[in-house]
């Protein structure tokens, strides 16, 4: 329950911030011209507005003692391991969009697969066979079959 | 041509050639990745969009119909074999078909799920069949202040009828129509919110939002479930089929689910998640023996699975005749349409009739099929979900990677994928909904577009947002809503200070 209510208010915290950012930025964009009485300008000026007050109420709404909802997720903290453990899924996949000019799909999608299920504690063995089979599997249906212009690779043609 | 001879060319359109191909092919992935735990209509949709892109539109759109009633169907497999949802339409399911199951009643309950299924379908596919022109024609009466209203509406009901607190839901809108606004404006030209990337001068893609909330989000919480050990396995156990008393006790369930379903599928926002808790609430209701709810009552699968497949036929109406999605799966055949260069609405019946009336009549023929397929292949279906963890969710992180850059073949769209991925995970552990969030984006530029035509046309006057009855009512109920869903945290916040300030004060004083 405190875990709860304290991500609400952190993501309160956020939509403040983001809602005054988002506010001020506006404040740059064109202004009414003759036939638009709103203007580009209004509209996001209302909706940066609206953002703020609502993260305000939400963030009342957890001092006035009602229990926040949950949906289908388990209650309280996450441990550190399972933290990390999504923090390189998230590296991974930025690291395929770094790589993939790069070394090409082929490769890139090998280093995805490969990467993720190391994370997930999988053996190494069975991790080369999937990533290699799940690799030649996306390559034959998006390269072959769907015709993905995926980008070279400046190593040329032989990781393509 | 009559509606009959409409209907009677759409189901030929959809028998004939490719097409059938497409309606098989649809009906039978859709109905694996509706099983696949974590994963549902959208999310099936969303990852195979981009294996549409070089097909012709009626084609693209059979085939995207298909998996979106094939996932409709694979979504209770996984609710009452894991009790692990396909998506939120089949959590209602898992209350009493899991426990079914566990009961070695699991093919009964699989068997229950089709046959509803099947019967939700089909009356959801009659009342569209018939209902969707007069509906229609009433919508040709839609000025830019109606659209406004019915948009605004649609986008506060989805935020205020789910579960949960309504503020969290508006702030979802909130952050989808913020994103809508990025790009230049259509009106006057004028960037916003580009940051000088060219990238962004379209907006932001709707399919690389739609992969990141949907499914890269998915993987981001799926791998928390593995990491924790909670990944379930599958027994089953009993004979497949219903016997006669559990035939006896559903006979009128799968007529008041669908007739329940379509209804409230016809709502936008509502959708498939809404028709099956009311259809549940109805079968409890009526049932002679309510005590059993919750503990395996086979009413308690019959009538939220037909309400749930009645629902589809109720949703494409308001897509189809208003350009409204009813729910985030029809969010995503908007999007789909849109990127097929078709723009739904009152014309589309009578600009696009071989498109409209060839996705209807695949519908039929796609319902035959998965029920088909159903019974069957039950055995088939659930070897696959036997299928390890971490592999299963390496191939849906592969797919949304590989989808979000096939769009445009532009590795920006994997980046936007990825930020709403990392969004879509944050917004899951605040349990914000991203399914309004989704909605907003998708019509945020239309909604906007109709507020400034609106004020233009009535000269900058506010009351040119209402000049009819009909505007009006939506706006008010949109009002009533918003108000309904944020009075309530303040009044709560009120009155714990209210007690605190007598305590601190003295008796008498406040």
């Amino acid at each position: 329950m405190r875990h709860a209510i304290g991500m609400d208010r952190l993501i309160a915290l956020g939509c403040i911030l983001g809602g005054s950012v988002y506010l001020s930025a506006s404040f740059s964009i064109a202004q009414a011209d003759f036939g638009d009485p709103m203007g580009p300008r209004l509209f996001p000026q209302i909706l940066g507005s609206l953002l703020i007050l609502l993260s305000i109420i939400m963030m009342l709404s957890t001092f006035s003692g009602d229990a926040p909802s949950r949906e289908n997720h388990p209650a309280g903290a996450m441990p550190f391991r399972t933290l990390l453990a999504i923090g390189l899924c998230a590296a991974t996949v930025i690291a395929f969009v770094l790589l993939l000019p790069v070394i090409g799909f082929p490769m890139s999608a090998f280093m995805v697969i490969g990467s993720f299920l190391l994370i997930l504690r999988e053996p190494m063995r069975p991790t080369l066979i999937w990533a290699a089979g799940l690799t030649a599997l996306f390559y034959v249906v998006f390269v072959v079959l769907l015709q993905t212009p995926f980008p070279d690779s400046i190593l040329g043609g032989i990781f393509q | 041509m009559s509606t009959i001879e409409f209907l009677a060319s759409g189901i030929a359109t959809a028998l004939t050639g490719w097409n059938f191909a497409y309606v098989v092919i649809g009906a039978f992935v859709g109905t694996w990745i509706g099983m696949l735990p974590g994963l549902g209509p959208s999310t099936g949709i969303a990852l195979l969009l981009p294996l549409t892109y070089g097909l012709d539109p009626t084609g693209g759109m059979i085939m995207l119909c298909g998996i979106y009633f094939g996932s409709m169907y694979g979504g209770s497999i996984s609710s009452i074999l894991l009790n692990t949802p396909g998506d939120v339409s089949s959590v209602i399911t898992m209350l009493d078909g899991n426990p079914m199951a566990k009961r070695g009643r699991g093919g009964a309950a699989l068997f229950c799920s089709a046959i509803a299924s099947f019967v939700g379908g089909t009356i959801g596919l009659i009342a569209l069949t018939f209902l969707a022109e007069p509906i229609a024609r009433f919508a040709l009466r839609f000025g830019p202040a109606e659209y406004f209203a019915l948009m605004l509406f649609a986008l506060v009901a989805t935020a205020t009828i789910l579960k949960g607190e309504a503020v969290k839901g508006l702030i979802a809108i909130m952050l989808g129509l913020m994103v809508a606004t990025v790009g230049i404006d259509l009106q006057s030209g004028a960037p916003r919110f580009t940051m000088g990337s060219p990238n962004l001068f379209d907006g932001v893609s709707l399919v690389a939002v739609i992969v990141g909330l949907f499914g890269i989000a998915e993987v981001f919480t799926n791998t928390g479930e593995l990491m924790a050990r909670r990944w379930g396995k599958v027994q089953i156990a009993g004979r497949l089929w219903m016997d006669k008393n559990e035939w006896w006790r559903c006979r009128f369930s799968f007529f008041r689910g669908s007739v329940i379903g379509f209804l409230v599928g016809i709502v936008p926002g509502a959708g498939g998640a809404v028709a099956t808790l009311l259809s549940y609430a109805a079968e409890k209701r009526a049932s002679k023996h309510p005590e059993e709810f919750g503990k395996g009552a086979i009413e308690g699968v019959a009538g939220p699975e037909a309400a749930n497949n009645a629902s589809v036929g109720g949703a494409l109406i308001p897509l189809f005749t208003l350009g409204l999605p009813g729910s985030s799966a029809t969010a995503i055949l908007l999007g789909a349409l849109m990127v097929f260069g078709i723009q739904p609405g009152p014309q589309l019946f009578v600009e696009n009739p071989d498109l409209v009336w060839g996705i209807i009549g695949s519908l039929y023929v796609a319902n035959v099929i998965l029920v088909i397929l159903n019974i069957p292949f039950i055995g088939i279906f659930v070897k696959m979900l036997k299928m390890p963890g971490a592999p299963l969710n390496a191939i849906i992180l592969m797919l949304t990677l590989t989808g979000a850059y096939s769009l445009n073949n532009n590795i920006f769209d994997v980046q936007i994928a990825l930020a709403f991925g990392m969004l879509g995970y944050l917004l899951r552990k605040a349990s914000i909904p991203s399914a309004p969030l989704l909605l907003a984006v998708a019509l945020g530029g239309t909604l906007e577009q109709s507020v400034r035509q609106a004020l233009s046309l009535s000269g900058g006057n506010i009351s040119g947002l209402a000049p009819s009855l009909i505007a009006a009512a939506f706006l008010g109920l949109s009002i009533l809503l918003v108000l309904l869903g944020t009075l309530k945290p303040v009044i709560g916040l009120a009155h714990r200070i209210k007690p605190s300030l007598r305590t601190s004060i003295g008796p008498g004083k406040v």
